[in-house]
């Protein structure tokens, strides 16, 4: 298995569905996703969240990231898509400040 | 000696010293909590293998310089799995590696590919918000590390340190 053509809306259900199971869906504000190359001259995808941690259940910082991180690999690896997800969590403030790129 | 918990203050100190951090200030934080974390795995492996105290050997330095980053991150990928491959299942002699190496392992992926991204990406943008995560997730892997299973931290650390036909 390698990567796979999965869209940028499928990639955007597979971060969105991820981070719902993990915090619920309330705390998922928004998020994007874009495949860059890493310094291995690999593609990653690059997902940025938009999370309000006052919806969210459980929220655990550091530990949030690892778990959205595990569920999205699951559900790529399930459609045959190994592209490691980095992933970036911010607030919905800065989101909409557009303070991020 | 580099003291991963003093990197990792370090890494705090400029996400957080200031009321308004820079841009240079975010993107070294990023790349000094990455730093941490290696220096965790250099630290953890030569006082494994060459024996707490022994900083002054050369067996010690020379473990501790042993180490390459892509290969550390490629054993990171490989044990970060349910289950692994079969190659890596024979060469660690278990299907799956614990909950701890395996959030250190996701850890170590994440905070490597973040740092690329702060020390070259011009259009980074960072926030304070995101690069707390990122230290938090620092943390969390350097605890989990200490709380590994000894004989398996041994076996991926030694994996890591060398290259061996999988």
């Amino acid at each position: 298995m390698g990567m796979v053509e999965l869209t940028d809306a499928e990639l955007l259900k597979i971060g969105r569905d991820a981070a719902a199971e993990i915090l619920g869906a309330p705390a998922v504000v928004d998020l994007r996703v874009k495949a860059i190359v890493n310094e291995d001259g690999n593609v990653i995808y690059d997902y940025l969240f938009a999370i309000d941690r006052k919806l969210a259940v459980n929220y655990r910082p550091g530990q949030v990231t690892i778990d959205i991180m595990h569920r999205i690999q699951d559900k790529l690896w399930a459609r045959g898509d190994e592209t490691f997800p980095l992933l970036r969590i911010t607030s919905p403030e800065a989101w909409r400040s557009g303070a991020l790129a | 000696m580099p003291d991963p918990a003093e990197l990792l203050d370090v890494a705090r100190l400029l996400a957080g010293g200031a009321a308004q951090p820079s841009d240079a200030q975010m993107r070294r934080s990023v790349s000094t909590a990455y730093y941490a974390v290696f220096h965790k795995v250099l630290r953890l492996a030569a006082d494994r293998f060459a024996g707490q105290g022994q900083v002054r050997s050369a067996s010690y330095r020379l473990l501790y310089r042993g180490f390459d980053h892509g290969r550390v991150n490629e054993i990171c990928e490989a044990i970060d799995k349910p289950i692994m491959t079969k190659a890596f299942r024979d060469s660690l002699g278990r299907t799956a590696v614990g909950p701890e190496i395996r959030n250190f392992a996701a850890v170590f992926q994440t905070l490597r590919n973040a740092r690329h991204l702060a020390d070259y990406d011009p259009a980074l943008r960072l926030e304070r918000g995101v690069v707390a995560e990122i230290i938090q997730m620092a943390e969390t892997a350097m605890a989990a590390l200490d709380a590994a299973d000894t004989e398996e931290l041994s076996d991926v650390l030694a994996l890591m340190m060398v290259k061996t036909r999988i």
